[in-house]
């Protein structure tokens, strides 16, 4: 059988199990190994254990479980609330101050979970009813928990970060270091859209805290504590790569203990709070492992066909300049984005693409970034991004999906934007990894 | 009948989510083991020689164990775009397929794993680091996550088939 129909029928195949509903990871390794075996015979299922040997000892994986872990004591503990307290009381008095810490905070609580969907769920938990009890245009305060929960995978710690790192075998380190710049970039930008929106529209953001700060010296010195001792954690987790002190996995575990002494020092760790952090961190770790397991499944029998020359030739017989190609697997990884996790497109992109980029004379850095900038944009595509049935998941009745749609066009378009600036100064995300890291 | 069947289904449940709970109090110990090696390596000035594989092995437990407890709270990740907008005969229809393909992967997932189990066990085979632990325990546990999988498979395949006959769920929201 050629590599392009074997490709045309594992696509249909994935498809079909796609459509069905089935579980993501177990479709992949299915139909991976259905249609192995239909044109290999049994030898194909013995990719199975060397994947699970790569899969579960893989120590870059390993800073999963420890970031999610850490992510959830934080949120379980109330450090959303005292970040987005701590925020209002420094900027409360501007107008859209709320959606600006929405920004800022729900890309550090994005960051701290990892994954868009935790992300965007946990932030629009706790800031898209203070932000419509208050007044707040409803499409902006939509948007702004979409694109700052959506910033999650951007800022370090990240999982897809992680994963391309494993399938790529590039640094995760480097990765971290990289996405600053964009995601600083992308903060500003989103911050300056809301502050001229607010500023040319002053109906769509009343001015005023909106939270219950505070009113008292000591309370407020409480307030602004524990809110930078959360965003301290964050940056002690990531100096702790850059300086080399740690890895990216043993940085986790670092952050779990940080947490563990944050809830302690706030009087608000339970038994109860950690035992339901670990079992819903079990749950997630376990569904990323299944999902990772049938993906690299699926990708090594593909690979093993050869799809990896078959896209090769195919780029060189297209006869376009590299940025073109570049850009052409941009548009597939947006179109998968649509309708997949951002898991799975990194997994089945990130061993496809990445060496085909570097073969173009490209940083696989740089195109690990675009990849998750990519994604990113993605998955808030409406009509059918993923996670726009999170944040409707979240939101009060009343909140239409066209509520949703409209409120995200705006952000995608400024995430969009600064896509376009990385892929064409690439110095945007080189830069600081190659001085801090080499 | 239908007793014996709710019955498998509960009783699935019960040492599915068991399981699930239990090897979710491994994460503490996880990060404590990968925390400690910081420690003993900077403070202790001793790096240790087992936190490496220990930390990995834990990882994979967790990962691998908690499955079964995911697909029984429907934790795993899938496409609903079609499937949300189908009847529940279809959907019905639609799990048995779909899970019928996870299934069959799940049986090269264990059938394999146990392979390597006895391999393993059979010639002493230890985990390629410095410590160098027997690895035969491993996988006799991936083969136990992909069975406990597959049992959970099966009692959802169950539901289905009988919604699917008998046109009523087989357990209550409250029994689910």
């Amino acid at each position: 059988m050629s590599i392009e129909l074997l490709t045309g029928l594992l696509l249909l195949g994935v498809l079909i199990s796609f459509a069905l509903g089935a579980q993501v990871g177990l479709a992949l390794g299915g139909v991976a190994m259905l249609i192995g075996y239909a044109t290999w015979g049994e030898g194909i299922f013995n990719i199975v254990p060397t994947t699970i040997e790569s899969t579960l000892f893989s120590f870059v994986l390993l800073a999963i479980p420890l970031y999610i872990y850490m992510g959830q004591l934080l949120t379980r503990s109330g450090i959303g609330d005292a970040m987005f307290k701590a925020s209002q009381l420094v900027i409360g008095r501007i107008r859209g101050s709320l959606a600006i810490s929405v920004i800022g905070v729900c890309s550090m609580i994005g960051a701290m979970v990892g994954i868009i969907g935790a992300g965007i769920m946990t932030s629009g938990s706790i800031a898209l009813r203070p932000m419509l009890e208050r007044g707040y245009d409803k499409k902006l305060a939509l948007g702004v928990i979409m694109a700052g929960g959506g910033l999650g995978i951007l800022i370090p710690p990240s999982i897809p970060m992680i994963l391309f790192s494993s399938t790529t075998q590039t640094s995760v380190g480097k990765m971290f270091v990289a996405a600053l710049v964009p995601a600083l970039i992308s903060i500003t930008v989103m911050v300056l859209y809301v502050v001229i929106s607010c500023k040319l529209n002053p109906s769509r953001a009343p001015v005023g805290h909106a939270l219950d700060v505070p009113k008292n010296a000591r309370e407020r010195f409480i307030t602004l504590r524990d809110g930078f001792m959360a965003l301290g954690l964050i940056v002690l987790v990531l100096g702790s790569i850059i300086t080399g002190i740690a890895t990216p996995t043993e940085s986790g575990a670092i952050g779990v203990v940080g947490a563990l002494l944050l809830a302690i020092m706030y009087k608000r760790f339970k038994l109860k709070m950690m035992k339901r952090s670990g079992i819903e961190t079990a749950l997630l770790v376990s569904v990323a492992i299944w999902i990772v397991l049938g993906a690299s499944v699926f990708s090594n029998f593909h690979l093993l066909m050869g799809v990896q020359g078959m896209v090769a030739d195919f780029a060189a017989g297209l006869d376009l300049p590299p940025i073109m190609i570049i850009l052409m697997m941009q548009v597939i990884m947006l179109l998968l984005g649509f309708i997949i996790d951002e898991m799975i497109i990194v997994l089945i992109c990130a061993p496809l693409f990445t060496p085909i980029a570097i073969g173009l004379g490209y940083d696989p850095i740089w195109f690990g970034i675009l990849m998750i900038l990519n994604i990113e944009i993605a998955v808030q595509t409406p009509p059918y991004g993923f996670a726009l049935f999170y944040l409707k998941g979240i939101a009060p009745p009343g909140v239409t999906m066209m509520d949703i749609y409209k409120s995200v066009l705006p952000f995608v378009m400024l995430k969009l934007g600064v896509l376009v600036l990385c892929m064409l100064v690439p110095e945007l995300v080189t830069w600081l990894p190659n001085k801090l890291m080499g | 009948m239908k007793k014996l069947l709710c019955l498998w289904c509960k009783g699935t449940g019960l040492l599915v989510s068991t399981v699930g709970q239990t090897i979710a109090l491994a994460l503490p110990l996880l990060a404590a083991t990968l925390a400690f090696e910081v420690f003993s390596r900077y403070v202790l000035n001793s790096p240790t020689m087992w936190a490496y594989d220990v930390s990995l092995f834990l990882f994979g437990y967790i990962g691998a164990l908690c499955g079964a407890s995911g697909q029984l709270k429907k934790a795993h990740i899938n496409v609903d775009i079609l499937y949300l907008s189908v009847s529940q005969r279809t959907k019905n229809i639609f799990d048995l397929v779909s899970n019928t393909l996870g299934g069959f992967f799940l049986i090269i997932v264990a059938t394999k794993s146990w392979e390597k189990a006895l391999e393993a066990i059979d010639f002493g085979y230890t985990r390629q680091s410095e410590w160098g632990p027997s690895i035969g325990h491993f996988w006799v546990m991936v083969t136990a996550a992909a069975t406990l999988f597959l049992l959970q498979l099966s009692s959802d395949m169950l539901k289905d088939a009988w919604q699917l006959i008998t046109g009523e769920p087989l357990l209550s929201e409250d029994e689910e």
